[in-house]
């Protein structure tokens, strides 16, 4: 009876292993192995082109970390990561909660919200570039000729001052609505009888949002982060394809300096040196936002 | 069948896909085999061919074909103009209609990311078939082993008829890409916007420089300008360093001379630099980002009067604003007085080595270039796409073409810019900085991926220095020369058997 009941188990175990054999492999063949490729190139210095190798050891990694430029773009990737992450945070709360109100036509703005995500990167920043020309944008025209804020229009992305800023404002309007879903999604979950028993505990509609909805979104709220901290981290075709990491460097950040030290410079090996340290970051800010998210399910259960 | 049995058969059936996704391709076969070999002797105009007993290594062809199966082979390139891509379809088509069993596959990369592919299909195993080659990663290419000798294909197509630069060798001597068509910057004008300042076109630095300050103008009296007097790109890519080559070229200065020695840092290359910046004062304050099609569409909106630019920017605006180009004339670009040359290149094609049917990719190759098929291409943006021969270029301007025959001037004046043309990537050392002579003699330079394929390339950085963080002409050109000659001794020194071809 108990060989049968060990035999079961086993070849239950085996039936398992074999259901997750598919994703294992994919696993290994699509993360495990470019990393661990991208790892080894990284002591190496390898001629994109010609493949010519030949082994530095931590020469990639030390002249790195003395390179202003890397520092600088590693600089610009924060700048463009958390205000990005921050104000996406704020406004995808804000539009959530919105349209979570019984209104007229919400159907459609749900609809409508979801746009910017849908439309590909290349075309975004074909239609922003044009909008943001200063000779003949529409957002120039606006600024000067409708509004009067301003005097002369603003060469947005051609501006070492301005070009990262612009960049930032694409980042913000194409993954709002990435927060918006999951908000809204979380916010239809929420248990009525919390905001029942706040109205009895004659809470003010700022302290239902403060002590009932944000603890329920919490959760929500950090896996959001997590994820477009990642991905904004990691962002490259919109930084790319709006200024080309220029004037100057203005825009480039992380993933345009590999693109660049990889394709431009020939420098393979120095490229996969980037991305390793780009890991070590991601994984302290994962990390960090893993322990967070667990404590929040802790409290929210508790 | 339970639930348990349905779910282990449709597992099953994912891992017998992973696995044949990820089988290898039939192997290449090694065989012995008398090839023809074409031996060039630099210095010697005579090819010789002789016939080696050598081992070579087959790829499958119709061994890794299904019976009567169709051949695909992809045909690599950026020529994404709508007519264009039609005749590459009605060419493709008329092929296939002669070989049945072969179809030809358009793929389109982006400008800058045909090396970033090829690359790519190299590592892993790809077939790529017929590719531009950008010539600046072309001697690259060759080293890496990327591209098939085309030697008979030029043998049976005529050698004798191409344009200096047109068939690329590599240190072997042997062809490895054929120029389809170049390109080359001239001087696009308002002539109407001339009329009214009652101004001529210029012909010297002095006089353009007068013209594009002249032709800024605040229209409305808003106190912004509506139309800036020229068009120059300060952005981070080619469209800003070729362009700036032709300042270069035409004030006596080169990059390396013909043995590959640094002479971008004599005196006269700082003076092209000057003179670019000195421009840009008259150019649209977003100048520093812009890429190839920027100034374009300034120019085609009308918030510029004058832009270097090739033919396309005529054909697009006789299509977007007849009466507009009607008012337009294009004037060989005078940034310099010293030397007769401009910035031209060749846009290439060649066959990937790696590719499962390399006897039917260079048939095709063939094909293309023979018959009415090359100069029918060429003519899908007239005066743009520079033939690689001259018979094709008197073909080409006396065809019945709608556009030749109206704008037939401004088509010859693109064509006869090409004749001063050369590229420092393909024609190292083609202005003599001493003497200031012009002649271009086929010469690559073997480190051009690494000065001219970056982003910003050296020479954008070196003006966006100047324009955009105020560093002085001389504190970027130094920067830049630094660069260039810091890239050029690295490459020899990994390199030290290394000779130039012009010698």
């Amino acid at each position: 009876m108990f060989a049968r009941s060990l035999g079961m188990r086993r070849g239950n175990l085996l039936f398992a292993y074999l259901m997750l054999a598919p994703a294992i492999i994919m696993l290994i063949a699509l993360n495990i192995y470019p990393f661990l490729t991208a790892f080894y190139s990284s002591f190496f210095n390898i001629h994109t082109i010609t493949r010519e190798t030949t082994w530095v050891g931590l020469e990639n990694f030390r002249s790195l970390l003395q390179s202003a430029l890397f520092w600088q773009s590693f600089g610009r990737s924060l700048l463009w990561m958390v205000p990005g992450v921050s104000i996406q945070l704020v406004l995808g709360i804000a539009i959530s909660l919105l349209l979570h109100q019984e209104l007229r036509g919400r159907w459609f703005a749900r609809g409508i919200v979801l746009f910017p995500y849908l439309v590909p990167a290349i075309v975004a920043t074909l239609v922003w570039r044009f909008m943001f020309n200063p000779l003949t944008g529409v957002i120039n025209y606006l600024l000067v000729d409708v509004l009067d804020l301003i005097d002369k229009p603003i060469a947005w992305l051609a501006d070492p001052d301005t070009a990262l800023l612009g960049v930032l404002i694409v980042g913000i309007w194409k993954y709002l609505p990435f927060m918006v879903i999951l908000f809204l999604a979380r916010l239809q979950t929420t248990p009525l009888e919390l905001y029942d028993a706040a109205k009895i505990d004659g809470a003010s509609s700022w302290q239902e949002f403060w002590y009932v909805t944000l603890p329920w979104l919490q959760p929500t709220i950090l896996v959001a982060l997590l994820l477009r901290t990642l991905w904004m981290f990691n962002e490259f075709d919109i930084t790319y394809l709006m200024a080309y990491g220029g004037p100057m460097y203005a825009t480039t950040t992380l993933p345009v300096l590999i693109r660049t030290t990889a394709f431009g410079l020939n420098q393979m090996g120095q490229a996969a040196a980037i991305s390793m340290l780009m890991v070590l970051v991601l994984f302290a800010i994962s990390f960090v936002y893993i322990r967070y998210y667990y404590r929040a399910e802790e409290q929210l259960s508790n | 069948m339970n639930r348990k049995s349905s779910a282990l058969l449709v597992l099953i059936v994912v891992l017998a896909i992973i696995a044949t996704s990820c089988a290898p391709a039939a192997a290449p076969a090694v065989t012995t085999q008398v090839v023809k070999e074409t031996v060039v002797v630099p210095g010697e105009p005579e090819v010789q061919i002789k016939e080696v007993v050598k081992t070579v290594v087959v790829e499958p062809t119709k061994a890794a074909l299904a019976e009567g199966g169709i051949k695909v082979i992809p045909f690599l390139t950026n020529e994404s103009d709508p007519e264009s891509v039609a005749v590459f379809q009605q060419i493709f088509a008329e092929y296939s209609e002669q070989n049945p069993d072969v179809t030809i596959d358009l793929v389109i990369g982006g400008h800058g990311d045909i090396g970033q592919r090829v690359v790519a299909a190299a590592s892993v195993g790809a077939d790529l078939g017929v590719i531009l080659v950008p010539p600046r990663d072309m001697q690259s290419f060759i080293q890496a082993g990327y591209l098939m000798p085309l030697d008979d294909v030029v043998e049976a197509i005529g050698a004798d008829q191409f344009k200096p630069g047109a068939l690329l060798r590599g240190d072997d001597g042997h062809v490895y890409a054929i120029a389809y068509a170049g390109g080359v910057h001239a001087l696009w004008v308002r002539k109407d916007l001339l009329a009214k300042a009652g101004l001529e076109a210029p012909t010297t630095y002095d006089e353009l420089l007068a013209t594009a300050k002249a032709l800024t103008q605040d229209t409305n009296g808003d106190g912004n300008i509506d139309i800036y007097g020229i068009g120059l790109p300060v952005g981070p890519d080619g469209a800003t360093g070729d362009r700036f080559t032709n300042f270069v070229y035409e004030n006596c200065g080169d990059y390396f001379d013909k043995q590959g020695n640094l002479v971008f840092n004599k005196p006269q290359v700082l003076d092209a630099v000057k003179r670019y910046v000195e421009l840009t004062q008259y150019a649209p304050p977003d100048v520093t980002g812009w890429s190839w099609f920027d100034g374009l569409d300034a120019f085609l909106s009308g918030k510029v009067a004058m832009h270097p630019y090739g033919g396309r920017l005529g054909v697009r605006l006789e299509t977007a604003n007849p009466e507009m180009r009607a008012n337009t004339g294009v004037i060989m670009l005078p940034v310099g007085e010293k030397t007769k040359a401009v910035f031209a290149s060749y846009d290439y094609l060649s066959v990937f080595s790696g590719t499962l049917y390399p006897e039917e990719s260079k048939n095709f190759l063939q094909f293309f270039f023979t018959g009415d098929r090359l100069a029918r291409f060429e003519l899908t943006v007239p005066g743009h796409l520079i033939p690689p021969t001259n018979a094709m270029a008197d073909e080409i301007l006396n065809s019945d073409n709608e556009y030749v025959k109206k704008y037939k001037a401004d088509v010859e004046t693109l064509f006869g810019a090409a004749n001063y043309g050369a590229t420092p990537i393909v024609f190292m050392g083609a202005v003599d900085t001493d003497t200031c002579e012009f002649n271009p003699v086929y010469n690559p330079m073997p480190w051009s991926s690494e000065i001219f394929g970056r982003t910003p390339t050296i020479t954008a950085e070196m003006l966006q220095r100047i324009v955009v963080n105020g560093e002085t002409p001389e504190a970027a050109w130094e920067w830049a020369y630094t660069e260039m000659e810091r890239i050029a001794k690295e490459w020899k020194a990994a390199h030290p058997d290394w000779k130039p071809m012009a010698q």
